[in-house]
């Protein structure tokens, strides 16, 4: 379908009403999902170079073409449905007229055998109505700039609008009678059409013009049949009675009439001599007296069917087939002067043309883990950097014994022995530590080691050193603005093994401000910190702050040391 | 040729997600201070219609960087076998299941992306991001340094020193500030690491580039169509012929002021699609329709525009139609239909700022006896919708998708409304286009012709409008 698109773009009235109806359900449609689906069909089917070579109108129906395809319903599209719907109304029309014409000639014809057809009466019934119906919808569909050109048009067409407001008249007569909420409703969809005619307005009239002009074929092909199969079956007798009319005015009028045919078809076209043959009057006796007499005289009788069945084929039938005709092609005309262009239209455009740009993630994010298994106690291998296993569960810790805060900078004599390790990042001088410890905790630091090196060597000889010491708590200065990584974890993990149960490991927070000096860090790392020492599991192992709050130097805020200030989540 | 594949690492919580987020515009990737968050790579390709231009992956941070480089050091028998020795570590310890997150985030390395190493500038050098440094240079793929972010600038030039010996670049880049322009300068950047496979990056510059073209306009559409609906919006209640009206008339005014900010908010919600903002948070307020806020000198000169401005604007309307009279006559008048037109359309447009739309009975066709209220005729109204649709697209257009926090509309004006700052001759086009709209048409058909045509007509304008924001992040 799509190949056939390139070379003849033609807008069908079944692309027009899916386009419609598409654009329509696409309106409460996320624009996003929308443009995604767009954006591939536009691709697939090249949209861009379509319309920059071809105009608007072939991408559209590239479009309708694919959504067709992706939403294949058994039922097909709304537009085929409503054209098969069409195609019934016609059929149904086209028996009905057939059906009328057919039995309207037919009950003519055999309405009274003891009198002849009056081919006056009969002409003006079953043809001369016809014109005049035919002369009123060729008024009806003159354009409106030929108006003032055509005496009486604008007063016929102003007559057939007063009609069609008939129709309104009758919905509303209707709608008065419903509930309020219906009311609305009616109200809702008449807005619709309404939107709907404004734009669609030609497609939709000559789509119903098409619709009687096959009604009025139909009825026109009934008509000749039957008049064919009367006359062949039936041998209706025709003449003309008017006390009106002389013969030699009615042959004036048969000849005008007959004007069209009259030069290749002399015969459907009666002479004055037939004329006056024919004449009869109401009497029955002077028809009986007439027809009795066998013979040449007789066959003057059928002078007029030639001439009857001409008119219909040349008044009737081929008028209509010529309305027909002119209706099929300006609904085909009207469908291909159909801007799409309204706003709906405007949007996909865009859609189609633009280029679908994703840069999002190609699967969703997982749930993030808990913390890693706590490695309650390290298991050295080959390596003395091998990463730690956990233990089964310890026994409660004792209580604390954590001095408070404005505690004296000299620490009591009988102060418990604290060793200090140092993160290598903290880079603190082992005055500074003694200072801030002696603040913070009220003790003075036995000795201080530094780990976290790159090599490593350190870490190596301060567990060394603290696994053959055997004594006191262990005072672990990291950064607080680092997150406590693995690295962090192993080391604690390995200190634990080393120093072994039930001594005091504290992790204490070290922060400083932007001049360097210590501040109290902050509370969001101190929180991060605090989870992942309690996931480790360790009841002897705790988080403090180096510098608490309201303790610092120079009166700086708690928020101002690094990553001071409340900075925007950060990722991991 | 395969598309090129940045692969962003560093040390846990120095902002690799939201440089991605920020990159990809994806504002779903997982942000948090808890490390451990990313456990996994999450590649981030630039598709254009189904065809990859580059992809992102964002990493899990080392965790232990120091024990993975005395492994390597441990196993290296020369300096031209470092990569090797790399690919040893990723496949020994990918089946032993040590250093997952290591492994991690050196496959991809290893598979050839280029290196965005993300440090935080705020934070200061320590050793253990060394050990990171040198395994990436280990790995001996191109790599580009990031310092993110700068607003705290302490720590600058020590990371730029050591940044200097072990990477080919090194810039700044913050994640949470970056503008599209900043973004598209990165991406422009990343070529420099690309050797000769630089064209599918220059594509998708190029296409980034007419992306926001094109979701500018995309934005006006919206806003002109959010705005036509709200000025033509109307609520109708069918009541019986011997109903009391004054019964249902605080339902209807209800109704009617519900109706107008769903559709606001409907119209927000679409800018924030435009420009793939998911979770993004905006605090717009409530569209205030009643009295004493929509008429108070305060919002009008916080959200619309001033009374002179108001009034400026009725009279040139007033003035234009009385010029027409002024042609009419030949210019025997002496302009004083565009005198009179503009005195005329000045107090028009003063009165009206001080009308809200009454409930009337009307007697609708095929309804029968109804109260309608709408549509709504203060011609400060659309300017506050206008300010506020502005305000809304900037918020939009210029955040980064690493950004979490919610935004405040109001926080985000600063001192006088968007509208009013707009050049006068662009404002006294749209508020023709609103006096356009504003005069009721009885055929349903020319009302929506001429609705059509304002819509088209605005999304120029409105388009116009957008371009005159502020270009700075909010």
């Amino acid at each position: 379908m799509n190949a056939s698109r390139t070379t003849t773009p033609r807008l069908t009235l079944c692309d027009l009403i899916d386009l419609e109806m598409q654009l329509q359900a696409d309106r409460d449609r996320d624009s996003q999902e929308l443009r995604r689906r767009d954006a591939q069909i536009g691709a697939k089917t090249d949209a861009r170079r379509m319309a920059e070579e071809a105009g608007d109108r072939p991408m559209f129906l590239a479009w309708i073409d694919a959504i067709r395809e992706q939403t294949k319903s058994p039922h097909g599209s709304p537009g085929r449905q409503v054209t098969l719907f069409l195609e019934v109304v016609a059929l149904v029309l086209a028996i009905l007229g057939w059906a009328l014409g057919f039995g309207a000639v037919t009950g003519w014809l055999r309405m009274d055998p003891t009198e002849p057809v009056n081919a006056i009466f009969f002409w003006s019934i079953i043809v001369g109505i016809q014109m005049l119906l035919l002369s009123v919808w060729l008024v009806a569909i003159v354009p409106t700039a030929w108006l003032e050109r055509l005496p009486g048009a604008e007063a016929v067409q102003m007559l057939l609008r007063l009609i069609a407001r008939g129709l309104p008249i009758a919905v509303a007569w209707i709608a008065a009678r419903m509930s309020p909420e219906h009311r609305v409703l009616l109200a809702r969809l008449r807005g619709t059409l309404q939107s709907w005619s404004w734009v669609y307005g030609r497609v939709r009239f000559w789509v119903l013009i098409s619709l009687t002009q096959i009604f009025a074929v139909a009825y026109n092909v009934g008509a000749i049949l039957a008049f064919l199969a009367i006359s062949y079956g039936n041998d209706p007798a025709f003449g003309w009675k008017s006390r009106m009319l002389s013969a030699e005015a009615l042959h004036r009028i048969v000849q005008t009439i007959a004007a069209p045919w009259s030069w290749f078809w002399p015969a459907a076209a009666p002479t004055l001599e037939q004329i006056e043959a024919t004449r009869y009057t109401s009497l029955a006796e002077r028809y009986l007296e007439t027809v009795q007499p066998a013979g040449e005289a007789a066959d003057a009788w059928i002078y007029w069917w030639p001439f009857l069945l001409a008119c219909l084929l040349f008044y009737g039938l081929l008028p209509r087939i010529a309305t027909l005709t002119f209706a099929r092609w300006r609904l085909r005309r009207s469908l291909a002067q159909v801007k799409l262009d309204h706003g709906d239209f405007y949007k996909l455009k865009d859609r189609l043309t633009r280029p679908l740009v994703e840069t999002q993630a190609n699967r969703p994010e997982t749930e993030p883990e808990p913390f890693p298994a706590p490695p309650t106690s390290p298991i050295h291998s080959d390596s003395s950097l091998a990463v730690s296993r956990p233990l089964p569960p310890r026994p409660p810790p004792p209580p604390r014994e954590m001095p408070q805060t404005g505690l004296p900078e000299t620490p009591p004599p009988d102060s418990p022995l604290r060793h200090v390790v140092q993160w290598a990042g903290v880079n603190l001088t082992r005055d500074d530590i003694g200072r801030l410890t002696r603040q913070r905790l009220g003790v003075e630091p036995a000795d201080v080691f530094t780990v976290g090196d790159l090599q490593g060597k350190g870490d190596a000889q301060t567990l060394a050193a603290l696994e053959n010491d055997g004594r006191g708590e262990v005072l672990m200065v990291v950064e607080s603005w680092e997150p406590p990584i693995a690295d962090y974890v192993d080391f604690l993990s390995d200190l634990r093994e080393a120093v072994g149960r039930e001594r005091m490991i504290v992790v204490l927070l070290y922060n400083r401000d932007p001049q360097g000096r210590p501040c109290p860090p902050r509370p969001r790392d101190i929180q991060v910190w605090r989870d992942q020492i309690a996931a480790i599991g360790d009841p002897w192992m705790c988080v403090e702050e180096l510098v608490e709050t309201g303790q610092e130097s120079a009166g700086k805020g708690q928020e101002s040391g690094v990553g001071g200030q409340e900075a925007p989540d950060l990722d991991t | 040729m395969s598309p090129p594949v940045f692969v962003v690492v560093g040390n846990v919580n120095r902002g690799k997600s939201s440089i991605v987020s920020t990159l990809a515009a994806d504002d779903s990737v997982r942000i948090s201070p808890t490390p451990g968050t990313t456990r996994a790579c999450r590649e981030f390709p630039m598709r254009v219609n189904s065809e990859t231009l580059y992809v992102l992956i964002d990493s899990p941070g080392f965790e232990r960087a120091r024990k993975a480089l005395a492994w390597l050091e441990e196993h290296q028998t020369a300096t031209s076998d470092r990569r090797r020795v790399v690919e040893e570590f990723v496949r020994v310890h990918r089946e032993s299941g040590e250093f997952p997150q290591e492994c991690e985030l050196l496959q991809p390395i290893l598979s050839g992306a280029a290196i965005l190493y993300v440090v935080d500038g705020s934070k200061p050098f320590s050793p253990r991001y060394e050990a990171e440094m040198e395994i990436l240079r280990w790995t001996a793929q191109p790599r580009m340094a990031l310092i993110n972010p700068v607003e705290k600038t302490e720590s600058y030039q020590e990371w730029r020193s050591v940044l200097d010996q072990y990477f080919n670049m090194v810039r700044v880049f913050d994640a949470h500030l970056a503008t599209f322009d900043q973004r598209i300068q990165l991406l422009t950047t990343l070529r420099e690491l690309q050797g000769d496979n630089r064209a599918p990056l220059d594509r998708a510059i190029s296409i980034l580039c007419e992306d926001r073209r094109r979701a500018l306009h995309e934005s006006a559409v919206v806003i002109a169509d959010t705005l036509v609906d709200l000025l033509t919006a109307v609520a109708e209640k069918p009541i019986r012929e011997d109903a009391d009206p004054e019964r249902y008339k605080p339902e209807l005014r209800d109704k009617y002021h519900d109706k107008l900010r769903k559709r606001e908010a409907k119209g927000h919600a679409e800018l924030r699609k435009v420009y793939s903002h998911r979770e993004l948070e905006i605090d717009a307020g409530e569209l205030s329709l009643v009295e004493e806020d929509l008429f108070s000198e305060a919002t009008w000169s916080q959200m619309g525009l001033k009374n002179a401005q108001v009034i400026a604007g009725g009279a040139a309307g007033g003035a234009l139609a009385g010029g027409v009279i002024d042609a009419g006559v030949g210019g025997t008048s002496f302009l004083a239909g565009t005198i009179l037109g503009s005195v005329l359309g000045g107090a028009a447009a003063w009165y009206g700022s001080k009308r809200l739309p009454d409930i009337k009975i009307h007697v609708l066709p095929n309804v029968g006896r109804a109260l309608r209220i709408g549509p709504m005729k203060n011609p400060n109204f659309p300017w506050i919708v206008l300010n506020r649709a502005i305000l809304y697209h900037e918020v939009v257009s210029h955040r980064a998708h690493a950004r979490r926090d919610k935004v405040n509309l109001l926080d985000v004006q600063e001192g006088e409304s968007r509208v009013s700052r707009l050049p006068g001759e662009l404002r006294g086009q749209i508020e023709k286009q609103l006096t356009i709209l504003r005069k009721p048409r009885p055929l349903q058909a020319v009302q929506l012709q001429t609705e059509h045509a304002v819509r088209r007509n605005l999304v120029g304008l409105i388009q116009q409008a957008l371009e005159c924001e502020r270009k700075t992040p909010v």
